[in-house]
This record gives C-alpha cells, sequence and structure tokens, in this order.
C-alpha cells in the first residue's frame, strides 16, 4: 500500500483552544506515519489560530496546514466540508484521522461522502501490519461487539477516533512544524443557518448530560428540608439529584436518582449533602471530576471520595452556602449596574 | 410535502447476542430482528409531520431481503404510506458507502422535499449512510436533530440539533433536506387492526436493475471497506485493580470489595457553619463554578 500520501490528522478546536483530543490524534498519528514512513500532517481550521501550532508540533506533526479564515472561526458544517474536500483531494493522503467529538461526529460522514471514500467511525484502536494495511477497531452491536475493518477501495481513508482512548505522549519542546498557510475562499452563503442556541436548563437536562449536580441523601432529614438542595442547586445554577434513600422517601422524583439503580453520573463537580456514601450510590458518580461532600459523620465511608470534605450538619451549612453565594452574585449585579 | 425515511433492519442488542468466534462473526440464529430504534424513531417524526401538514406521503425505504418484509410492515402498520425494499443478490457485501449510494438512487425517483434517517445503525454503529444519501442528492443535511418544525411557508424548516451537555442549537434550511434524526419522539405501538391491514399491503421491491445500478457498482465488489472479522469486545484495560502492598490484609480486602476505591486525601472543613461556608464558597470560586452573572 502505498504510503508517500502521508497521514492526516484534523486538530479541532473551538473557540480558539485547542481541544484535548486533537494531541490525541497527533500523538497517535504519529505512531502510525512513523510505520508507514509518512510524515504527519496536522490541518487546524479557524480564525488567527497560528498560535495552537507550536503545541502540535511538540506532539509529533511535521507539517501544519493552517486553513485561516473568519467563516472558519467556527464549526460551520458546509465550510469546513469544502475546505478540507478541497485540500484533501489535491494532497492525497493515504489517512485521515479526526475526534469522534460532536464536530468530528458531523464532518467525517461528509467527508468521507463528498470524497466518495469508506469511514471507520467510533475507531478505538489502529494497527498497521508490515505491508503497510491499517486494521481498525471499533465497538458495535451495543458495545457487545467490536468490529475490524479494512479498507478496500475507499482511498483515503478516513476513521473518526473516539476521544479519551489514545494516550498524549510527552511533548518534546524543540520540536517544530513546517507551517503552510491557506486561505480558503468561500463564495456562497452555507445553507444551514443558526439561529438560536438554547442553554440547558440545569432543571431538566438528564442527570448524565449535566455538568454541576447538588445531591442530597438521608442526612437531609425530611421532605420539609429539601428545599436547602432545591436552593443550593438553584444558586450553583446545578442540576438537583439524590441517592435512594431520599427518593425512596419521596423527597424526589425516581429519575434523579444517582447509583446503581438510578443513573451513572460524571459531572465536573458533584456534592453530595447527607450522603453516607453506600457503594451502590457511589458507583454512580465516583468518576466526577470533583467531589465535595457535607456529612456530620466524620467516618462516613463518602469522605474517603471526597475531595473536599466537610463534617458538620449541612442544616445549618447549606443555607449559610446558599445566601453567601447569593450575596457575592447580588454584589456583582451592583457592580454591573453602575 | 412527501417524506422519506430510510430504515435498516438489525439484530436487537438489547439482548445477549452470540458471537461465533471461528467464523468472526455475529452468531444471529437466535437474536430478534428489530427496526433500527434510531430509524424507528426518523419514522415517527415523519408520520407526526405528515399528520401535522394533513398532506403528503411518508415512504420507508430500505436496503435489505425478504426478511426485511417484517420491519417494512411495521412502518405500514405504523401508518407510513408506501414501503419500498431494494433487494438484490449483488447488493450483498454493500459498505455504508454503497448502501448510501443504492438508497439515494432510489429516493431520486421519488418526489420527496424530506428525508429522514436514524443517527446511526445500532448494528455496526456507523452514521454514514445518511452523509452519503444527501451528497448524492445534492442537498443538504442536519445531523444530530433533536426536534423539527415546518415553518408555515412550508419551504423552511427549523431544527433543534442535540450539541454537548445537554445544550441545543437552532437551524433554519430550507427545502429539500436530509435530517439524521438522534433524539425525537418514542415511536408509536401500532394497533391490532392497523397491523392487519399493513399485512394485505403491497411491498414495492427495487432491483439493481430497475434502480439503474450495474452490478460492478454495488455490493462487495464496490465496498469501500471490507469487515475481516466481528470478536467479542475487549475487556477494558486499566480496571484491574490491585490495592497497594502496604496495607493490612483487611484493608485489602475491603478495598478489592469496594471495586478499589482509593480514598482520596482532601482537605476536612469543619467548625463554624458559617466559616465553613465561607471557606466553601471561596472555593468554589476558586474553581471556576459560581455562576456568572446573566447581564
Amino acid at each position: 500500500m502505498p504510503s508517500n500520501g502521508g497521514v492526516w490528522v484534523i486538530a479541532e478546536q473551538r473557540g480558539g483552544k485547542l481541544q484535548d483530543v486533537s494531541l490525541e490524534l497527533v500523538s497517535e498519528g504519529k505512531k502510525v506515519a512513523d510505520k508507514l514512513l509518512a510524515k504527519l500532517n496536522a490541518v487546524l481550521l479557524g480564525s488567527n489560530i497560528t498560535e495552537l501550532v507550536p503545541n502540535l508540533a511538540h506532539h509529533g506533526a511535521d507539517k501544519v496546514w493552517v486553513l485561516d479564515n473568519p467563516a472558519l472561526a467556527n464549526y460551520c458544517p458546509e465550510f469546513y466540508t469544502d475546505a478540507l474536500a478541497d485540500l484533501i483531494q489535491i494532497n492525497q493522503p493515504t489517512l485521515v484521522l479526526c475526534g469522534h467529538t460532536s464536530i468530528g461526529q458531523d464532518l467525517a460522514p461528509r467527508l468521507a461522502a463528498r470524497l466518495k471514500t469508506g469511514l471507520v467511525t467510533w475507531c478505538t484502536s489502529l494497527s498497521v501490519d508490515k505491508g503497510g494495511v491499517i486494521t481498525y477497531t471499533k465497538p458495535s452491536y451495543g458495545d457487545k461487539a467490536s468490529t475490524n475493518i479494512v479498507f478496500a477501495k475507499g482511498k483515503p481513508q478516513i476513521a473518526s477516533i473516539k476521544p479519551g482512548i489514545m494516550d498524549i505522549t510527552a511533548p518534546n519542546t524543540r520540536r517544530t512544524a513546517e507551517v503552510i498557510p491557506v486561505t480558503p475562499q468561500f463564495s456562497r452563503e452555507p445553507k444551514t443557518k443558526v439561529v438560536n442556541f438554547i442553554k440547558a436548563d440545569p432543571k431538566t437536562v438528564s442527570l448524565t448530560e449535566a455538568e454541576v449536580i447538588v445531591s442530597g441523601g438521608g442526612g437531609v432529614g425530611g421532605t420539609e428540608n429539601w428545599h436547602l438542595i432545591e436552593e443550593l442547586a438553584e444558586v450553583l445554577e446545578s442540576s438537583v439529584a439524590a441517592s435512594r434513600v431520599a427518593v425512596d422517601a419521596g423527597w424526589v422524583k425516581s429519575e434523579r436518582q444517582v447509583g446503581q439503580t438510578g443513573k451513572t453520573v460524571c459531572p465536573q463537580l458533584y456534592i453530595a449533602c447527607g450522603i453516607s456514601g453506600a457503594i451502590q450510590h457511589t458507583m454512580g458518580m465516583k468518576d466526577s471530576k470533583l467531589i465535595i461532600a457535607i456529612n456530620k459523620d466524620r467516618n462516613a465511608p463518602i469522605f474517603k471520595l471526597a475531595d473536599v470534605k466537610v463534617v458538620g450538619d449541612l442544616l445549618q451549612i447549606l443555607p449559610a452556602i446558599t445566601s453567601q453565594i447569593r450575596e457575592l452574585t447580588k454584589s456583582r449585579d451592583l457592580t454591573k449596574v453602575k | 410535502m412527501n417524506i422519506a425515511a430510510c430504515i435498516k433492519q438489525v439484530l436487537d442488542t438489547d439482548g445477549p447476542l452470540g458471537i461465533d468466534r471461528a467464523k468472526k462473526s455475529i452468531d444471529a440464529r437466535h437474536v430478534p430482528l428489530v427496526i433500527n430504534p434510531y430509524d424507528e424513531m426518523a419514522v415517527e417524526e415523519a408520520l407526526r409531520l405528515k399528520e401535522a401538514s394533513g398532506a403528503g406521503q411518508v415512504t420507508v425505504v430500505s436496503l435489505g431481503d425478504s426478511t426485511s418484509d417484517k420491519a417494512l410492515r411495521h412502518c405500514l402498520a405504523m401508518g407510513a404510506d408506501r414501503a419500498v425494499l431494494l433487494a438484490d443478490p449483488a447488493f450483498a457485501g454493500s459498505d455504508g458507502y454503497i448502501t448510501g449510494v443504492i438508497l439515494a438512487k432510489a429516493i431520486s425517483q421519488m418526489d420527496c422535499g424530506l428525508v429522514l434517517c436514524g443517527a446511526r445503525a445500532t448494528d455496526t454503529n456507523g452514521g454514514q449512510v445518511g452523509a452519503v444519501v444527501a451528497e448524492q442528492l445534492g442537498i443538504p443535511m442536519v445531523t444530530a436533530v433533536a426536534g423539527i418544525e415546518v415553518l408555515t411557508d412550508g419551504r423552511k424548516i427549523t431544527v433543534q440539533r442535540k450539541l454537548e451537555r445537554g445544550d441545543r442549537e437552532v437551524v433554519e434550511i430550507e427545502l429539500p433536506v436530509l435530517l439524521a434524526i438522534e433524539v425525537g419522539h418514542k415511536p408509536r405501538y401500532p394497533s391490532f387492526p392497523s397491523r392487519v391491514l399493513a399485512r394485505r399491503k403491497a411491498i414495492e421491491c427495487y432491483n439493481g436493475e430497475r434502480l439503474g445500478l450495474k452490478p460492478d457498482e454495488v455490493g462487495a465488489a464496490a465496498a469501500k471497506t471490507t469487515i475481516l472479522g466481528i470478536a467479542p469486545p475487549k475487556p477494558k484495560a486499566g480496571k484491574l485493580f490491585a490495592p497497594p502492598s502496604n496495607l493490612s490484609p483487611a484493608e485489602r480486602m475491603r478495598l478489592l470489595m469496594t471495586g478499589g476505591i482509593q480514598e482520596k486525601k482532601g482537605d476536612t472543613l469543619e467548625g463554624n457553619p458559617k466559616e465553613v461556608a465561607k471557606k466553601l464558597v471561596d472555593f468554589l470560586q476558586s474553581q471556576g463554578f459560581l455562576p456568572e452573572v446573566v447581564e
């Protein structure tokens, strides 16, 4: 299999910030490129993004194509497809990798369809044999099987890689990359027009998608105290959750239950109030990025998981937190008014 | 407005699934066949749009074989007006790309303002076919669709798209367009009389010749990708937990039984509730969790 076309990865930036998945792609792409004796090319699309190039070079990019145009600042399906398809048609890479993110899920199929080639989505690993044939592995049948796929006729080979799987190699700050600026021109308006953006309402958003969760358990003591959890959730603009004890007691609906018989959540912040931390509950929240636990019992198992442990009576602490946050946001309100 | 909905019949992945390790394929003998859940949602959305406008036809299209009859009749019972089966021995071995090409050929022979399909099939987990159909038909596509509204003039629609963390984006687009449905209404369950009626309806069957496709343009001969084999998923790496050997046997035992939750060395706050609250609020602020004031 000819490998002189090079390995390409599509680096993802949002709001001018390089996403982690881009470094994962560059790291993995470099390994594949080395096996194919090819150069690793990264493609950056955006507006004023040259400052992101060194980071890509440090992790393995040999060449970085910088597609700079204000129309590319944010992901626009039609323009991204047009610009990339043109570039790929001219330069004929062997392999194009992108991340299987919300952007990649949209972009990769469009690109493959435009280039009349095949596609492996949701790819979790790729291996290169001695003849340079690349085998792609992806989960299928509801994660109950994994499928191995090779490209028969399709060229270039396109795959979207699941984020968070590939390791990011240690950066080599002395590495530099050749920068090739490209100024794509667009002569038309996109057919799809974004007319509105609806921010998720923390009160109704599914717990699995929630960013901050305030969760209450048996320690809340009764339905008359549940408003403390709801008020804290409100000032933090976050979602309410509960342990099984609170759900069984009828303080909150069962769709808000976290744990073995409820939902598994992974928010940025999880505040466990009056939850002792039985394994049935912690299984559903232990992967939260930051955990704050508030409990009367200093030996409660939940504290073993907590990044911040608050020993005390939540009936006194929660109202204090809520009112202090209210004060803070109010004072900020006032400064804004001035 | 006429609507085409693309469906695929898949193995029900909710139940147990055997894998034949020798043949490197799924052992499908005891697995029921169902409509791909995303496609079923697409059919439901198509029917709701038709009912809202009170005009037009819903046509379901599927690439399959004689076993696809069940899925197509289910859609007819749900309320679809026509069912079209694209079947030809030459289609065997088609990958996502070729499937898209064949579907697009069939849909181009219908007069459709809207093409709906599921975001992906639960068996191959691909998510490629919709894009190929749209590209072949030369119409735009919107993915991750979570809600559809046809504007009053009937020429434009607005569509909600699912973004990360529960956020939604609303896009406006002129017809014709292809929508890949990610989140939709719960598909209706057809009544018994409608099932009986659906059994008597005819299913139109198109083969390669009728679609104007040559045998070397379809099937395994033309496929861009080939499935080498299907294997049981690899066990997740890194989940094996070995407790540190310097702990007491009792502690190691406990760690093993709790799935290896290791104690975090977090700060402990206690004392006066007001002061504790103050420290916690400062911490939340330093971590950037206090909401910005909305202007």
